[in-house]
């Protein structure tokens, strides 16, 4: 395990932002924390760093207790935090060349970390502009650069992509992906699902400051049992279509009205294919086909009853 | 290294906003200038060299008047005060006609009195509306009895043992006598109310000094300003979420003020210097390292000051009152001189009375003493520690 937070709990004045959460990461995996605003996502990185004190538990970083051993605890995690914390009347690299002494880098090896994590996060050509003249998805991949300076062995990401534009979104995205792809964990909370799914081997989505569930997104989808939901526009409903509809193993459920079916599925590609040779030997056209999976928003209305954005 | 390394980006930021800095540097000049021309009258009319006339009318004649001829004339205090003998009516005459403007009276009896063990005191006449040197002659008197009367013992003993010993009293010698140990106590005094070097300054040299130790203070507000910015930037979390621990952070705040303090100084220095030719002393080496002392009380009280208070705009604005109270109180205002007693002792409490006492002391020719710089650098340290010390406790507690 790489990162071990154990039964971590904080509290302010009398309310519980964070209510005994444990997780564990392993090597190269992506985890993350999916929950709605004010969930506690926030205060659970800040008691990762050792921002916020825990009100208890305690937090394991590659083997070292933040608590005794901070300093190495600290050097083995990148900090991504959910603001832009750069000084914006620096340039750039000054920017990153201060962030890399304070992880103790110098020297030339310095110099050719900002020029490394300036290439990957596609500012090169920007190195000498001073933050203040970048737009806020240029600041974001600045912000992240200056978490990837000391090649950390876990890079923490608190909601990275917000107020972003779709363009940087997806470049910053792309850019996490890959250098998990390259071995590098990666610890990204969001209340996007779409960017957990996307980015993350394994998720524990977060409501209240408790984890509600976790696992792998399949995992995830089955707590919601039926997965997928087709909706298809067909040219007519020929007698016994139905019935042989609901002979198929691959179906859950089926529903008829006018020229509409409605199915309900394990697998949603599976059941189509062996939908479309049922209406093919019934010579029926398919006019539309839509398939609705469920998805993280799907299992977290059905854990909470809420919508995971309002 | 980190915290020199937090310093120099802080510095950095500072300098690409230099507009901001500039009424640090802009404010003490002009006030020096205005100040020193307002009040060069206060000082001494020949700003280089502060002697002035009194009168002195001995109606005693007795032993301790010689004495107090002879203390007048010691070099110290010749440099300071042309003696001139007069009757008391003509003294009168002369400040009515302005041409006076203090007079010292020694009273009928003064000498027998003090060797009776009564209480005795030298009078001081002056012209209306005069405060500065009547005020230095009356400090001399103050010292002057004070010291007769408390070793009116020793001093009778002598007195008696002279008279036993021969026939004739040689009041000169008794003379030598309080005058020997007299010479320590103008020194003290001289020291302590710092009246007769500051006559030697001139005007402008003394509001150059005091300028520069308030508006230092005033830059101190930097440290507050940027601790204040790193934490609402989030620049804050981001530090101590790495390898640094806070201590560095507290040292780097501090390294921040001392270095916008110590360029601060020497532009103002350079400045004073080459517009108002004012000397700063000697010792170029000496007064920025007086400098960078005084940058030190600074720094430290800057801290304590962002440990103790709310990081905001409040909180700036109660360390620009307390720059202005220090102002005041500390003599960057009014020369302390003309403050009462009580006031003056409570200037010790601002680090502006240090600041000036150590500079007017090296523009006055004295050397850089440990007496100067050591109040400054015990309030930067003791400040620094306290402050730290909650920082780091506040840390840790979050
Ligand atoms: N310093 C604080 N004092 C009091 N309450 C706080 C403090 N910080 C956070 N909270 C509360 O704790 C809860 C969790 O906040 P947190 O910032 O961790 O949420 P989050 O999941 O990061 O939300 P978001 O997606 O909006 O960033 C919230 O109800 C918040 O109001
Ligand atoms: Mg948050």
């Amino acid at each position: 395990m790489i990162l071990e937070v154990k039964n971590l709990s904080k509290s302010f004045k009398d309310k519980k932002a964070v209510d005994q959460i444990s997780f564990g990461v392993k090597e190269g995996e992506a985890y993350g924390l999916l929950g709605p605003n004010g969930a506690g996502k926030s205060t659970t990185i800040g008691m990762i760093f050792g921002l916020l004190k825990p009100t208890t538990g305690e937090v394991v970083v590659n083997g070292f207790p933040l608590i005794k051993q901070p300093e190495q605890a600290k050097s083995c995690m990148g900090y991504v935090p959910q603001e832009i914390a750069l000084y914006p009347e620096l340039t750039a690299t000054e920017n990153l060349t201060y962030w890399g002494r304070m992880y103790g880098l110098g020297g030339a090896k310095l110099a050719q970390r900002v020029a490394e994590v300036l290439q990957i996060v596609g500012l090169s050509d920007r190195a000498k502009s001073t933050i203040e003249t970048f737009s806020g998805g240029m600041k974001r991949r600045v912000n992240i650069a200056a978490a990837l300076l000391h090649e950390p062995k876990v890079l923490i990401m608190d909601e990275p992509t917000v107020g972003v534009d779709p363009q940087s979104r997806n470049h910053i995205l792309e850019t996490v992906k890959k250098l998990n792809a390259a071995g590098l964990t990666i610890v990204y909370t969001s209340h996007y699902m779409e960017e957990v799914e996307f980015l993350c081997t394994r998720i524990g989505i977060i409501d209240h400051g408790k984890i509600i569930a976790e696992g792998t997104v399949p995992e995830l989808r089955r707590i919601v049992g039926e997965v997928a939901t087709l909706v298809l526009q067909v040219s007519s409903l020929p007698e016994g279509l139905l019935a042989t509809l609901h002979g198929l193993s691959e179906l859950n459920t089926v529903a008829a009205t006018l020229e509409v079916l409605q199915i309900t599925a394990g697998d949603a590609a599976q059941a189509l294919a062996a939908v479309t040779q049922v209406l093919a030997d019934y010579r029926v056209k398919l006019r539309s086909v839509d398939i609705k999976e469920a998805n993280l928003e799907a299992v977290f209305l059905h854990l909470t009853g809420r919508a995971l954005r309002d | 290294m980190k915290a020199l390394h937090i310093a120099i980006k802080d510095l950095l930021i500072t300098l690409r906003d230099w507009q901001g800095m500039l009424i640090f540097l802009v404010m003490p000049m002009v006030l020096t200038a205005i100040l020193g021309a307002a009040m060069n009258s206060n000082f001494t009319d020949a700003p280089s060299l502060g002697q002035f006339e009194m009168a002195l009318i001995d109606e005693d004649d007795g032993e301790l008047a010689v004495a107090l001829r002879a203390v007048l004339d010691t070099p110290l205090l010749k440099s300071l005060i042309r003696v001139i003998e007069m009757t008391e009516a003509e003294a009168i005459d002369r400040i009515a006609a302005g041409k006076l403007q203090v007079a010292l009276v020694v009273p009928q009896g003064f000498t027998s009195s003090v060797y009776a063990g009564n209480d005795a005191s030298l009078m001081v006449l002056k012209e209306a509306g005069s405060s500065l040197r009547p005020m230095v002659v009356q400090g001399i008197a103050n010292s002057f009895v004070e010291y007769v009367s408390a070793g009116r013992i020793a001093a009778s003993l002598a007195v008696r043992q002279a008279m036993l010993g021969s026939s004739n009293i040689d009041p000169m010698q008794t003379a030598g006598h309080i005058v020997e140990q007299l010479h320590a106590l103008i020194l003290q005094f001289r020291e302590e109310v710092a009246e007769p070097h500051r006559s030697l300054i001139s005007a402008f040299q003394y509001y150059a000094a005091a300028m520069a130790v308030m508006f230092m203070m005033s830059a101190g507000g930097v440290g507050l300003e940027s601790i204040a910015v790193e934490k609402r930037n989030l620049t804050w979390e981001r530090l101590m979420a790495s390898p640094t621990s806070p201590v560095y952070m507290i040292l780097g705040k501090f390294l921040t003020v001392l270095l916008v303090n110590s360029l601060q100084f020497m532009v103002l220095m350079l400045g004073t210097t080459l517009l108002y030719k004012v000397s700063w002393g000697d010792n170029m080496l000496m007064v920025v390292a007086a400098g960078v002392c005084y940058a030190v009380a600074v720094s430290g009280l800057s801290l304590l000051v962002a440990a103790l208070l709310p990081l905001s705009k409040a909180g700036l604005g109660v360390w620009e009152i307390g720059v202005q109270a220090c102002a005041a109180l500390g003599g960057s205002m009014v020369p302390l001189i003309i403050f009462p007693k009580v006031l003056q002792q409570m200037a010790r409490l601002s680090p502006n009375f240090w600041g000036i006492r150590m500079f007017t002391a090296l523009m006055g020719g004295e050397t850089l003493q440990l007496t100067h710089v050591l109040p400054l650098l015990a309030i930067g340290t003791v400040a620094l520690c306290i402050g730290a010390g909650h920082l780091v406790f506040k840390q840790r507690s979050a």
